[in-house]
Order: structure tokens, then sequence, then C-alpha cells
């Protein structure tokens, strides 16, 4: 239970590390775009991706940024609002309700972990978010790719 | 909000066409095969032998209340999830554009919400909403419970204060006119805003926004047409989801307080003009594909004959899990178009356009204009079989309660029958009506309504490899699309 619990979280959290990077990779003018997500699934360790076409060689600065300094309240609040109200969106349906009840069963044990979700998000300080980074966001986890011109 | 002319509907329906023919393909060949029926124990019976009881079903009624101002509400409380969602239908629409400003109404909207109000910026807007995750517009909201009051606020604001920031506008027209120089591309596109032309000549509904038009209009236009339209008394808005109904028209009321209702002077919409004689219209357009739409005006909801008009048409190609006429003809025995089906568009306000189409390889499109005529008259002279009107019946019958499966359904349809004058049990009464069919009654609105002499037919692609002369089907008239 309590290891549903954690990943539940870690979940939340890489949730609102992905909104967080588009939000300033879009307002900063950085990059061109930048996308971040997880990947291929969510049932074992999986990836955090992000990718982008920078301006100029940035890319590791925002992650660095994360690691080292809070985010601020206001954008840590939004993303959760997001977040939460996506959730409870989604349930709207039979077909959402189905998919997040099979989901939470599947994933977390229990169909009733749902109903802590909302709490879990709400709980999420921006010290959490450091951590998450400090601890996923090294240089031994990265592998970059670059499309790059055949010289000649 | 906003009914928009014919052109949305009559689009969608033909994506809808489109998918349904994907799942189709998609499901049908697999099932009989498919290993968890081979390697089961299970006798699964015919699912078409399945029988059921008549599906009972009444939905919840909304309740209707109108404020002092003259604003309608339609209210239903739904508890079961924190939201709160709201459609709001304006009559401030395209058909009140005037011919060289084609647009404006659209424009108008647009601007309302991302041009800011007097309160907030077009900007901050964004933010606050984006900050709540709800949203909102000159027709809609969506809100978690706990940010009600402060998203009614900003909806209010929206309607009775918007100021229209300049730049805002601007970059509503640049978006407008990038959509229009890409309009010709998409050949399908192309004929649909056509034959909805041709089809509703001289009426407002004809009227498309051009680079002139959008060009032509300015900020001190979109201000006035704010004035002019959007007032309480033109208002009806369906709001749903978890809140106390007293609390909400009382939260509702202080919102729009300053609102007075105020008479409008609405333009006179002429009916849908008559028709004429059968016109061959022809989009030139280099395309290994011809799109093919026939059609004509043909009667209004209102209409006792709407009824039996509407499953005359479900029979034809209007079935929307492709199970009618034209899609067996056209598609599967013969191969020839992709996508293919008849449509009963609008009806609202003005007469329903009833077309048919069909997505056909070049040198196909000859035959299949000419199989599209022969349905047409099969179904003017022959009565349909009890099979078809059966199967139909109950497929109108069945699908009914997937239109109504959340709260806001409901109460958006209530304010939309109101919005369009039709009365609160249209719904109803429609079902009665449909179990009363006859195959005589489809046969005698088949004559009245389908007027294959009168049709007009729009074809788009490439003449150079039609398999026949368009000119056997009537005059020609050959649309430069470059002017258009």
């Amino acid at each position: 239970m309590q290891q549903a619990f954690e990943a539940t979280q870690a979940e939340a959290q890489t949730y609102i590390e992905a909104e967080e990077f588009s939000r300033i990779y879009d307002e900063e003018r950085l990059a061109l775009s930048v996308n971040t997500g997880t990947t291929p699934a969510d049932r074992y360790a999986n990836l955090f991706f992000f990718h982008g076409v920078p301006r100029a060689p940035h890319m590791t600065e925002e992650l660095e940024r994360l690691k080292a300094e809070p985010v601020t309240e206001q954008e840590l609040q939004k993303v959760k609002n997001r977040v939460r109200a996506g959730f409870i969106f989604s349930l709207q349906s039979n077909g959402g309700l189905a998919a997040q009840l099979a989901f939470f069963e599947a994933f977390f044990g229990s169909w009733e972990r749902m109903l802590e979700y909302a709490d879990i998000i709400e709980s999420i300080t921006t010290e959490e978010i450091m951590e998450v980074a400090q601890k996923f966001f090294i240089e031994e986890n990265r592998t970059v790719a670059t499309l790059v011109e055949e010289q000649g | 909000m906003v009914i928009r002319g014919k052109r949305r509907p009559l689009v969608q329906g033909m994506i809808s066409v489109l998918i349904a023919a994907v799942l189709l393909l998609g499901t049908a060949p697999g099932l009989a095969e498919s290993p968890s029926n081979s390697n089961s124990d299970i006798a699964f019976p015919d699912p078409a032998e399945l029988v059921f009881p008549p599906i009972e079903f009444t939905p919840s009624e909304p309740e209707r209340v109108e404020l002092e101002n003259g604003m309608v509400l339609y209210l239903l409380e739904d508890h079961e999830l924190p939201i709160v969602e709201a459609r709001a239908f304006i009559r401030a629409d395209s058909v009140y554009d005037s011919l060289d400003k084609a647009g404006l109404a659209s424009l108008t909207t647009q601007v309302m919400r991302t041009g800011g109000t007097e309160r907030m910026t077009g900007d901050e807007l964004d933010e606050r909403l984006e900050f709540l995750a709800a949203s909102a517009s000159t027709s809609r909201f969506s809100t978690l419970t706990e940010h009600l009051d402060e998203v009614i606020g900003i909806f209010a604001d929206i309607l009775m204060h918007p100021v229209f920031e300049a730049e805002k506008l601007e970059l509503a027209k640049q978006r407008t006119l990038e959509r229009i120089r890409r309009e010709n591309d998409r050949p399908t596109q192309v004929a649909v805003r056509e034959f909805t032309k041709r089809v509703t000549e001289g009426h407002p509904l004809s009227r498309f926004s051009t680079e002139e038009t959008i060009r032509n209009i300015t900020r001190e236009d979109l201000v006035q047409f704010h004035q002019r339209f959007y007032h309480p008394n033109n208002l009806v808005l369906a709001v749903a989801g978890d809140f106390q109904t007293d609390e909400l028209i009382e939260k509702i009321q202080t919102a729009f307080a300053e609102w007075e209702p105020v008479e409008i002077d609405f333009p006179e919409i002429p009916p849908l003009g008559p028709e004429s004689e059968r016109v061959v219209y022809y989009a030139p357009k280099q395309v290994g594909q011809s799109t093919i739409i026939m059609g004509h005006p043909a009667l209004q909801q209102r209409d006792p004959d709407f009824t039996p008009f509407t499953l005359m048409n479900r029979i034809l190609g209007g079935s929307p899990a492709a199970d009618d006429r034209l899609f067996r003809e056209i598609r599967a025995r013969r191969g020839l178009a992709y996508a293919v089906g008849s449509f009963l568009s609008g009806g609202q306000r003005f007469r329903g356009i009833f077309g048919a189409f069909s997505i056909t390889r070049a040198d196909a499109t000859g035959t299949a204009i000419q199989l599209l005529l022969e349905e047409l008259e099969r179904i003017r002279t022959e009565p349909v079989s009890q099979g078809e009107l059966e199967k139909t019946k109950n497929a109108i019958i069945n699908r009914f309660v997937f239109q109504y499966t959340s709260a806001l359904q409901i109460a958006a349809r209530a304010a939309s029958l109101e919005y369009n004058d039709l009365p609160q049990d249209y719904d109803r009464t429609f079902l009665e009506q449909v179990r009363d069919v006859t195959s005589e009654e489809i046969m005698r609105v088949a004559q009245q309504y389908l007027r294959p002499d009168e049709i007009v037919i729009m074809v788009g692609g490439d003449r150079e490899l039609f398999d026949l002369d368009l000119e056997i089907f009537g005059e020609v008239v050959t649309i430069d699309l470059e002017q258009e």
C-alpha cells in the first residue's frame, strides 16, 4: 500500500514537472519548441523524455535550475489545479471512469486509490519537485539525441 | 453557440460517415474468427437475433427560469462530480453579417473572449483561466465547483464588457485570412462551400467570408455588432452540474445584474428561395478523386413531414452506421467511393438542406452521379421494404438514449429547443411519430421533397479524367476558384 502511494505521488510529480518545463520554455523563448513526457508507459520504471529545438545551447540549463531552486508556489498551484481538474473531468464519461478504475486497480493495487489522488496532488510541495529533479535529472540517466547535418 | 449556417454540420456529417466507414472496415472481417470465440466453450448467440425489451427512457427535466432582464436559464443539478458546465445560445450568428463584411459575427465572438474586458486584459484572462483550469467564452464555460463564482463572473464579463483589444482583433483576422488562403487546397471543403453557396443562393446562408470581407471589418464593426445583439433577452443559457439551483440563480443574477434588456432590431431574414432548374456546377481541381454533392432545400424541423423525411434520409444514405442504400450500392457493391451518403443539414430556422454525396475516383465520377440520381429516383417510386423500415426505426429509437448521457447534454438540448422555437416535448413527439411512419409515407415525402429535376449538382475534380461528360446531367457552369 505504501508503495502504491509513493508511485501515485511520483506519477503526479512527473506530470507537474512536464507542465513546468513547457511553460518555462514557452515563456523564456529559449527554444523554438519543447515537449516533455514519460515513455513508454507507467507500469514499470520508465523514461522522462525531454524533446526540444533549442535556439542556443541551453538545453540542460532549465533542468539544472529545477534542481537548484524551487519553482514558485504560483507555478506549482497552477499545475496542481490543472492536473486535478484533468483527472476529475476524465471521470465524466462512462468510458473515462472505466479507464481510470482499471488504471488504478492495475497500477496501484486498488481502484480505491483514486479517492486519494486529488489529495495527493494537492499535498506535493515545491521541495519535493526539487528532490525528484535532483534524483532523476542526473547525467548518468541522460541520453541525448541530436540531429545534425552530415558534413560534405 | 450560434448556429453557423449549414457549413459545419455538413462537413461533420461527411466526416462521421468517413469514420463509420473506417470502423466498419476495421472490425467486420475479424469478428467471426477471433480466437477468444473459437477457443471458448461459451456459445455466443448471433447479435442480430438477440431480443430486448423496448427501451424505456425518460431524461431528467431541467428547470426553466426566466430572469427579470429576459435571460432564460435551463438548470439541471448533477452532483456526481465537482464540476459545473454551461452552454449559451445567442442569436448573433453569421446570418446577420452584411454581404461586404461576411465573417463579422464569428470575429466578434472570438475577440470577445481573446480581446479582454473592462476588468482584465485578454492575456490576463488567458492566464487566470489557465490557473483555475477552467474555460470560458461567449458560448460556454466549464469549471470545478470551487471556482464557480469567479468563472461565472468572467463569463458575464466577456458577454457584457468586452473591449476588443486591437492587437487581438488583428491576430484573429490574420488567422482567418490564413484559413481562407488554405481553403481552396482542400477539395472536399471547396465542394462543400461551393455547394452551400449555390443551394442557398441569394440568402444570407450563402455568404462566406473572403479576404476582402475580412479586411473590410474594423474594430468599430465588432463594437457595434456586440451592442446590437448581445443583450440578456437574446440569451438562453443551459447550466448543469454540481450546484444548488436556488444559489446558482442568485449567482447568475448578481453576475449579470447590470445587464439591461434592449429591444433588438433583428434584420429580416428571408426564407430560402425556390428551386430552379437542375444545374451542374463544376469546380476544376487537379486531383485524382472527385467530390460530388447534389441537393436542394427540403423542409424545416417543425414541419410534420420532417419525421418521415428523416427516416427516408436514413434509409437512403443517412444511417450513422453506414447501413443504408447509398453505402451498400455505391461503396460496398460497386467499390466506387470511399465516402458516400446523404444528409439533411439544419432545418431549425430555415428549411434544411437535403444532399447526397460521394467522394469517388475521377474515372468513376459520371457513374457515381448516375447511381446517386438513380437511388433518389428509386426511393421516390418504390416503397421501402418492411425490413429496412423496422431496422431504421429501431436504430433511431435505440440511439436516442446516447444523446442524453450527461446532464449538460440534457440542459443544452432543452435550451436549444427554446432557442429554435421548438416545443420542449419535441424529441418525445418525434420518437412517437417515428414508431408510426409507414412505407407509403416514406414514398410520399420522397416524392414531395426530393426533386432530382431541380437539384444542384456540385462536382469538384479534374474533368479530363471523368468517365462521362458532365453535360449529360444538365447545363454545366464552371466555377473559377480564384474568384471565390
